[in-house]
């Protein structure tokens, strides 16, 4: 039974850590942009912290801060190169810019430790972790309602119409960037507290592959849809991995192509539960109805 | 004299990225799909080929044949699987055929994974061709005089069908604008499955040139996909030419760094001409012209 408890403690302890690098990508899809970056944010928040918690004694609050404000100066870097991409470039280079930051780290031995990674000195609890998703889901969910949050809805449907009622496109789709490197960092921070030894590897392909999936499968136009996704997609198989020997990633792409072909919209889905609310008064509007990018290409 | 061997070398191994990104480019450029399952059509490939030579007994080129036909199958099944559902309920995909392209590459890692008891695999001595040119003081593998010629003939093959051929165009008019190109007389259905297929051979047979000089296991895919990566973005996708380009340059700028710089700088320098090419010409050093993006 005890071990029942540390297991769905740790599963629990990964889906909050999971869920605030999610959010991170959420707020670039929010203003419409299609970025990986995340965990690059999350690795040089990571490797900045570790090093700060070794050599200076940090605590595990202010290697959050530190963390945070690597992520935010290295988005605002990135995003000044990277944003005028337009959608597809801008996801080809942010995935670039994961293989790069894997360079950067495995040569800056020094501050990394290079391939064989670092030690993280200090450990994360549970209660920190909710603490700090609570902190960033209040702040997402403010945003939301704020002129921010309508200005980027507006970008992420259509940006040529945003720009035209006067919505600066670019700022918010720089502010949005910026706040996803801060909460990237922030989630790498936690990331590593988490896994308690961490190398080149540990933000890689696969992280940035489970934190897309999170964000899109939970749902893509609520900041709660990426909670429920990092619960579901990287808590879960936590647990999960107990029962189930090989094979097991069979099953997750499975879950993965079935989600997405059934539940397009993911798990949490505004738009559908309004529609179905409206259902009775007119046939539902096609899928497409929201989404007016394709109409371009 | 070694800077000309390295150079050789260097545009062996660009061929195998060549056969890759010209894979990758085809799928990307015409329809809009970062496939992250591509690797394992290259993993496949190099398994079947491996089994063709060790189990069936049969000759290296019926070997790269099987590989060429099995990638180009997976192709076609993981377009089937995967983007055909999102592609016949409309709306913007990319972000959707990420995820389920994703969902391929795990389940057909694992599968790779399972079918090869993830052991390490090596084409048995003797069977691949291990003739040895001595020309001037150079000393060229037969196995890289064929992945170079075969790269450029598949690329050359592959830029004529695309931009010369009618089929060509109606992949390059459905890439552009499915419902137009229907109302022009195409079907989709025939352009999007000749192009997976397309590219899933040309990837195949870049996984069986990539098996055939050393032992690879069922990540073999994984390394491919990363490289092919950089060589599309860095020669621009628009055009295969560019794709091939661009896997002969990272190929041989990796051989050349690996022997004059570090061999630990290999990626490094890979990679950071990669962020450069995307600061500096973000589209690609060979720039296309991109009709219709607002």
């Amino acid at each position: 039974m005890g071990q029942q408890l540390t297991l769905l403690v740790s599963a629990a302890e990964f889906a909050l850590a999971g869920a605030v690098l999610a959010l991170s990508t959420y707020m670039t899809l929010w203003a419409g942009l299609l970025s990986f970056a995340t965990v690059s944010f999350a690795a040089v928040g990571a490797f900045t912290a570790t090093h700060l918690m070794t050599s200076a004694g940090l605590g595990l609050w202010a290697a959050l801060l530190v963390g945070g404000l690597g992520g935010g100066v290295v988005a605002a870097v990135a995003g000044l190169l990277l944003i005028r991409l337009a959608g597809h470039w801008l996801a080809l280079a942010t995935v670039a810019l994961i293989l790069v930051t894997r360079v950067v780290v495995v040569n800056l031995g020094g501050l990394t430790g290079g391939s064989q990674g670092e030690v993280v000195p200090v450990e994360v609890h549970l209660w920190q972790l909710i603490v700090v998703l609570a902190v960033a889901c209040l702040v997402l969910a403010r945003l939301a309602r704020s002129r921010f949050g309508t200005a980027a809805v507006a970008t992420r449907e259509d940006p040529t119409v945003a720009a035209t009622m006067g919505i600066p496109v670019r700022r918010v789709q720089a502010a949005a960037f910026v706040i996803s490197g801060v909460l990237g960092g922030v989630g790498g921070v936690l990331q590593a507290g988490l896994l308690r030894y961490i190398d080149p590897d540990s933000f890689y392909i696969d992280l940035a592959v489970t934190v897309i999936a999170c964000v899109v499968l939970g749902g893509a136009y609520h900041w709660f849809g990426s909670v429920i996704g990092a619960v579901v997609f990287t808590g879960l198989p936590v647990y999960v991995n107990q029962f189930i020997g090989q094979g097991q990633a069979i099953i997750d792409g499975a879950l993965l192509l079935i989600i997405m072909i059934w539940m397009p919209g993911g798990l949490v889905d505004p738009l559908r539960w309004r529609r179905l609310r409206d259902g009775r008064r007119t046939a539902p509007a096609p899928e497409t109805a929201r989404e007016p990018a394709e109409v371009r290409s | 004299m070694l800077l000309v061997q390295q150079l050789i070398n260097g545009l062996a191994l660009g061929a195998v990225y060549a056969l890759f990104a010209v894979g990758f480019g085809v799928v990307f450029s015409t329809m809009r799909i970062l496939n992250l399952a591509q690797g394992m059509y290259a993993t496949w490939g190099a398994i079947f080929a491996y089994w063709a030579v060790a189990h069936a007994g049969l000759p290296f080129p019926v070997a790269c044949l099987v590989g060429t036909a099995i990638g180009a199958m997976a192709a076609v099944a993981v377009d089937q699987v995967a983007f055909q559902p999102l592609r016949s309920r409309g709306g913007e995909q990319l972000l959707g055929t990420i995820i389920t392209s994703v969902a391929l590459w795990i389940s057909l890692r694992e599968a790779a994974s399972l079918a090869t008891g993830a052991a390490p695999l090596g084409f048995p001595p003797g069977t691949v061709p291990g003739g040895l040119i001595r020309f001037a003081g150079l000393r060229v593998l037969a196995t890289q005089v064929i992945a170079i010629v075969c790269a450029i003939v598949v690329t050359a093959a592959i830029h004529v069908i695309l931009r010369h051929t009618r089929l060509g165009a109606a992949i390059r008019a459905v890439g552009h604008d499915r419902g137009a190109a229907m109302l022009g007389g195409v079907n989709p259905r025939v352009a999007i499955l000749t192009a997976a297929a397309l590219a899933g051979a040309a990837t195949g047979l870049a996984g069986v040139f990539y098996a055939d000089g050393q032992t690879f296991t069922f990540s073999l895919g994984d390394g491919l996909l990363l490289q092919g990566f950089a060589a599309v973005v860095i020669g621009g996708m628009g055009d295969v030419r560019g794709a091939a380009f661009g896997g002969f340059a990272i190929g041989v700028v990796q051989v050349l760094s690996a022997q004059y710089i570090s061999n630990s700088f290999q990626d490094a320098i890979t990679f950071g001409l990669l962020l450069v090419v995307l600061v500096v010409r973000p589209r690609g050093l060979l720039k296309t012209v991109e009709l219709g993006r607002a």
